[in-house]
């Protein structure tokens, strides 16, 4: 019961550790971080950096 | 018909359905005011949880200041959206499963001392009443327009109506009122970003159509954007950020968790019946704010593209020369809907070389080229100043689109502007009432007199929100966004801690909320005045504007934040740890087993 339950709750934050790490490149890293890299990339008319900003984001969030 | 009967019409109808929704669930006992009972299921709730989400600022704001600000408005985008990932997957299970009412509750119960409770208190309060300031601005600008009047009178009627709103229903009535809001406010938002994209680009589908070319022109409408606001002196649209990279970092960090320590959207995770049931409402609110936030910088581009086309037809539909003198448009032949909005004073045009036609232009701009060549064409300064807060409701007269689209936007708006000022009044009147009065002040107070204490203290925070609304400390996206700062430095590491951190004590608890809260509030007042009041600026004392790195007044709650954690952390190594039932507790949350309906103190 005890066991289980701290294994749980380790595999819990592992589970979060990974999900946040994503957020945190998609959101930080594509969005701000690289943007002026990923500008020079164009994806369909949007410069990649700013589509991360303004639309990927959602995109992402809507997992 | 004409117009302003069309939007009385609809916005009218509007109201009629709410406010039958309002009395059809009228409130009977003060579980009920508060929590609805517990049974409301994950898709209603998700869609309540939407039209919180979507306040004045979000609907009204958020579009315009993208629209001004270019991609460092996306940090609305980001911010706001990403809030929600940390919020649904850090905080609101364990929340829910705790299963009290309210975030001081928990702090209350977590850190065992009122002590505790009451600071969390002062910070909800805090952060609260900065977020209705920035939603009554938006009421403001939503009202004056329905009503043709100035932005004064408007935001003095939105106060009464918020007030009446939220006194009437409490939470049930606003749940189902809510759900009825999202969809006329969603509608409201994409039927005429639809219309306009097509009009732009001929794509149906706004968050294409951005990328897309526009019509008869062999150039997407973002890079044709760049061009011509460049050409006009503004920072190019798609790679301004703002303030600097540091400072649309922190920025949209403070935001984001921000976002997750606001009190009135967490609430909602306390209406459902289960920990199942709030983790699918946080899966359905997220589609539904989606909608609108996906939508939003397709309405922020294309708004601008709209605006620069009516001063300066030729340039954006053709490639005329925006220096010409008939390049822009002459100031007595400008369409109706600049006539209607200059009423509400929030458009203004001030002839300033007296040639007639209107300049719009950033005469603030750095580039000596760009001064030059003003200089050349005979401007005399920028002449039309626009508002921000009015973009997304002028946007659709912008694009003279049929008058039952106008009126749809402004029943948006309206609803928008309506649904968070009326949540965020619950969860101040919850926090006053239950929190203060009946958990620390007088613990035998009867069901009633705690209702009433309840609705004074909404009636008290409608007219500060009001008061200060008239003079706002920013346009409305800007206003929220330091209330969100101010919760992000104060109630979210206190709420991570509790839950995270077994060993965290009250002594840390305390010490960081205050530490956080004290250093967000002293950097923001600095900015924009003691509790917001013009004049009382005191800049100097910390050494001139952004002084702390260039990081803006809005952005600095990630630093708070970070001071929160680092003074609690220091304190918690000073003190006893927690008593053995409270780590007990503390294990007993983070696992989803035998969750149960919320039980409040009642």
């Amino acid at each position: 019961m005890e066991d289980s339950a701290k294994a749980y709750w380790s595999a819990t934050l592992g589970l979060l550790g990974k999900i946040l790490v994503v957020w945190f490149l998609v959101s930080f890293g594509a969005g701000i971080l690289f943007a002026p890299a990923l500008n020079s990339i164009h994806l369909g008319g949007y410069p990649l950096g700013f589509w991360f900003a303004h639309r990927g984001r959602c995109t992402y969030s809507s997992r | 018909m004409d117009l302003q009967t069309t939007i009385y019409l609809v916005v009218g109808a509007t109201f009629a359905l709410y406010i039958g929704i309002a009395i059809w669930a009228r409130a009977g006992s003060t579980s009920e005011f508060y929590a609805a009972g517990g049974q409301v299921g994950p898709v209603m709730n998700g869609m309540a949880i939407g039209a919180d989400w979507m306040s004045a600022a979000s609907f009204i704001s958020m579009a315009g200041l993208i629209s001004n600000m270019g991609y460092g408005g996306g940090l609305f985008l980001m911010g706001w959206t990403g809030g929600y990932v940390l919020l649904a997957m850090l905080l609101a299970p364990y929340l829910r499963k705790f299963g009290k009412f309210t975030v001081p509750q928990f702090i209350g119960d977590r850190f065992y001392s009122k002590s505790a409770s009451t600071v969390a208190v002062a910070c909800l309060l805090v952060a609260s009443l900065t977020y209705i300031i920035g939603q009554m601005t938006g009421v403001g600008v939503a009202f004056s327009r329905f009503l043709g009047v100035t932005s004064e009178t408007g935001i003095y009627v939105g106060m009464g109506i918020v007030f009446l709103y939220a006194v009437f229903g409490g939470m049930k009535g606003i749940t189902y009122t809510q759900v009825a809001q999202y969809c006329v406010l969603i509608s409201a938002y994409i039927i005429p970003a639809i219309f306009i994209s097509i009009q732009l680009t001929g794509n149906p589908i706004p968050q294409l159509g951005l990328g897309s070319n526009i019509v008869g022109q062999d150039v997407s409408l973002l890079h044709k954007l760049d061009l011509v606001v460049t050409d006009l002196g503004f920072a190019n649209y798609t790679t301004s950020d703002a303030g600097g990279m540091l400072n649309m970092f922190v920025y949209t960090m403070s935001l984001m968790i921000g976002t997750a320590g606001l009190p009135h959207v967490i609430m909602r995770f306390f209406t459902v019946p289960t920990v199942a049931a709030a983790r699918s409402s946080a899966g359905w609110a997220l589609i539904f704010i989606g909608l609108l936030y996906t939508t939003a910088p397709a309405v922020a581009a294309m708004a601008k593209t709209n605006l620069l086309r009516t001063i300066t037809p030729g340039v954006v539909m053709g490639n005329a020369d925006p220096y010409a003198a008939d390049s822009q448009l002459v100031y007595a032949d400008r369409p109706d809907w600049m006539k209607r909005w200059e009423k509400t004073g929030l458009l203004k045009f001030e002839d300033k070389n007296g040639d007639g036609r209107i300049q719009y232009y950033n005469d603030k701009s750095k580039s000596d080229a760009f001064k030059a060549k003003a200089e050349a064409a005979g401007w005399k300064g920028n002449e039309l100043t626009v508002n921000a807060d009015i973009i997304v409701l002028a946007n659709p007269e912008i694009a003279l689109l049929p008058d039952w689209v106008i009126a749809l936007v402004a029943a948006g708006g309206l609803a928008a502007a309506l649904s968070t000022a009326a949540g965020l009044l619950m969860a101040i009147s919850a926090a006053v009432s239950h929190d203060l009065i009946k958990n620390v002040f007088v613990p035998d107070i009867s069901e009633k007199n705690e209702l009433l204490a309840g609705k004074i203290s909404m009636a008290v925070a409608i007219v500060i929100a009001g008061y200060l609304g008239l003079n706002p400390p920013g346009f409305a996206a800007g206003t929220v966004a330091l209330a969100f700062g101010i919760a992000a430095s104060s109630l979210f590491p206190a709420i991570m801690m509790g839950i995270f951190s077994k060993k965290m004590n009250k002594e840390g608890a305390i010490c960081g909320m205050l530490a956080g809260l004290f250093i967000t509030l002293f950097y923001v007042f600095a900015a924009k005045g003691i509790f917001f009041i013009k004049g009382t600026e005191y800049l100097d004392l910390i050494g001139g504007p952004n002084s702390f790195f260039g990081i803006t007044p809005e952005a600095f709650g990630a630093i708070g934040a970070l001071v929160n954690f680092g003074v609690a952390f220091l304190v918690d190594k000073m003190t006893p740890e927690p008593p053995a039932h409270i780590q007990a507790m503390v294990e007993a949350v983070r696992i989803p087993r035998g969750s149960k309906a919320v039980s409040g103190s009642h």
